[in-house]
């Protein structure tokens, strides 16, 4: 496996700043993920996944630390930084007012692809992810996992090297997952280097080369599935994840 | 400036023309939905002005003054009807959010959006307001009407509302926008302006008020159109492009800290 650092997360903390007080999101993160493989966040709700994406795909700014793409710091370069990932949120951010086809066209041109590349570009992502049928049809006529599926296709029209999925699959059909997983797959076989958070623990066990677990904002461990199972002498990332989150309560 | 930096801005600047490219597609397929929502008020401001009002006694020398402000009072629809689709996306749809993590710096983004609804307000308002001019063409004199300074207060009064619009998107919550914005702000911005009133005669009658209604940056806007298509006494031309450049300076900066408040980007 490629041990190549892509991105260096280093000592990132995120506080917000709401009506009801001070937050503390992430709490000093420090973590590496490599170059091409499939890096699962895991957590409960609330753990701070959907913040650590964020951050890293400069949604919103570190309040401490640094966030390094190849050793140099993203904030140096930000606007660079942004043509190499693409960010599938939580909620589904689609152009509404766009069909399927224009969604892709648009998103090529936002990223300054010449155009007959992203003409090009939108016919193969719509073939891979069978949205050929759906071409001309307006995203709100479209099912979850069409979207689920239009939203990654949109990711990927810039060819972007790390592509982050924040909770991809949530609320889908157990088929529809798999057909995702299937995709998800494929993006590791073309190099892409995939940040994927989610809280279903089968769906990081199949898919995720290493996870991080995190918890209350904390990185709690990052290991392979493999160095999971010989540590807890346990097969399944479930009952590992429910093992160490009841040390944390202890601990606390 | 350096090569690099060149290259930057024009990438930027590509961006930016996609993004606009983007909502000219968006406006074709609602433009005619648009312009016959608009022909209502238009043709009822034609019917009340000149002439119900005139028949109740109103002064024909006051017909003018009152249908420039339909310009703005349409603009003003046209505008808060477009910031209610971005408050509803910022909630719901959340495309805003994808544009954020676009290669362009957020200063520019907002420029994207001041630029469409300034794009909207003027396909929207312009023909409407043209449409009234022949219905009303005895009761309007406009024979010396400067129409390219017309188009500069048109054009800086279009973009005082889209910036306006999206500080209000920006700074209020989703609830307070719907619920109380238009009653508790829009509305006594509008009504306590110029466009509604002549500038020149409040303040003959009461100087304070005269000098209170410059604080309104509305006030600039129907003095300004008043000054470049009629005669009479209206705060000169100069004066009006000055407050609205002024005002929409201010409001820039204004919208940009909003921005950053509620949305924390980068």
């Amino acid at each position: 496996m490629n041990t190549t650092p892509i991105l260096t997360i280093h000592n990132v903390s995120k506080i917000y700043h709401g009506a009801r007080g001070t937050t503390k999101a992430l709490d000093n993160v420090s973590l590496t993920i490599n170059q091409g493989e499939i890096f699962g966040l895991l957590g409960v709700n609330g753990a701070g996944k959907t913040t650590l994406s964020s951050l890293i795909a400069t949604l919103h700014p570190a309040t401490e630390g640094d966030i390094l793409y190849n050793g140099i710091s993203i904030y140096k370069n930000l606007y660079n930084y942004r043509r190499i990932i693409g960010l599938c949120p939580q909620k589904q951010n689609l152009d509404t007012k766009l069909t399927v086809h224009e969604n892709l066209l648009f998103a090529g041109r936002y990223f300054v692809l010449p155009e007959a590349l992203i003409q090009e570009r939108a016919e193969n992502l719509m073939t891979e992810f069978s949205l050929t049928r759906y071409r001309d049809a307006e995203v709100d006529e479209l099912s979850g996992g069409t979207k689920q599926r239009l939203l990654i296709a949109r990711a990927l029209m810039h060819d972007p090297k790390i592509v982050i999925l924040d909770e991809p699959t949530v609320g889908l059909d157990p088929d529809i997952r798999r057909v995702l997983w299937d995709h998800i797959k494929a993006l590791k076989s073309r190099g892409i280097t995939v940040i994927l958070t989610t809280h279903y623990l089968d769906e990081a066990e199949m898919l995720s080369d290493r996870v991080c677990i995190l918890n209350k904002g904390a990185v709690v461990l990052v290991e392979s599935l493999a160095t999971l199972q010989e540590r807890y002498q346990m097969q399944k990332l479930e009952d590992i994840f429910i093992h160490i989150n009841a040390q944390s309560l202890d601990k606390e | 400036m350096e090569q690099s930096q060149l290259t930057h801005n024009f990438f930027y600047f590509r961006v930016f023309c996609a993004l606009i490219r983007r909502e000219i597609c968006v406006l074709k397929q609602d433009l005619r939905a648009r312009l016959i929502d608009g022909i209502a008020p238009v043709l009822s401001q034609v019917l009340v002005l000149g002439y119900l009002f005139d028949r109740m006694g109103m002064s024909q020398s006051l017909i003018g003054p009152a249908y420039a402000g339909t310009v703005l009072q349409l603009s003003f629809f046209v505008s808060y009807s477009m910031a209610q689709n971005l408050k509803f996306d910022l909630k719901h749809d959340r495309f805003f959010e994808y544009q954020l993590t676009l290669p362009l710096p957020k200063s520019l983004l907002l420029a994207t959006y001041a630029t469409t609804l300034l794009v909207n307000i003027t396909c929207i308002t312009l023909p409407l307001f043209g449409l009234g001019i022949p219905l009303l063409a005895n009761k309007i004199d406009l024979s010396s009407a400067n129409w390219f300074a017309f188009i500069g207060i048109f054009l800086l009064s279009a973009l005082l509302f889209s910036l306006l619009m999206l500080f209000f998107v920006f700074r209020y919550d989703f609830d307070w926008f719907w619920d109380n914005l238009w009653a508790r702000r829009l509305s006594p911005i509008f009504n306590l302006s110029a466009a509604v009133f002549l500038w020149h005669q409040t303040s003959l009658f009461s100087p304070t008020l005269g000098w209170l209604l410059l604080l309104n940056p509305i006030t600039y806007a129907a003095e300004g159109i008043r000054a470049a298509l009629l005669q009479g006494t209206f705060l000169p031309l100069w004066a009006c492009f000055a407050g609205l450049i002024f005002f929409n300076t201010l409001l820039w900066i204004a919208l940009m800290r909003s921005l950053t408040k509620s949305l924390d980007p980068v």
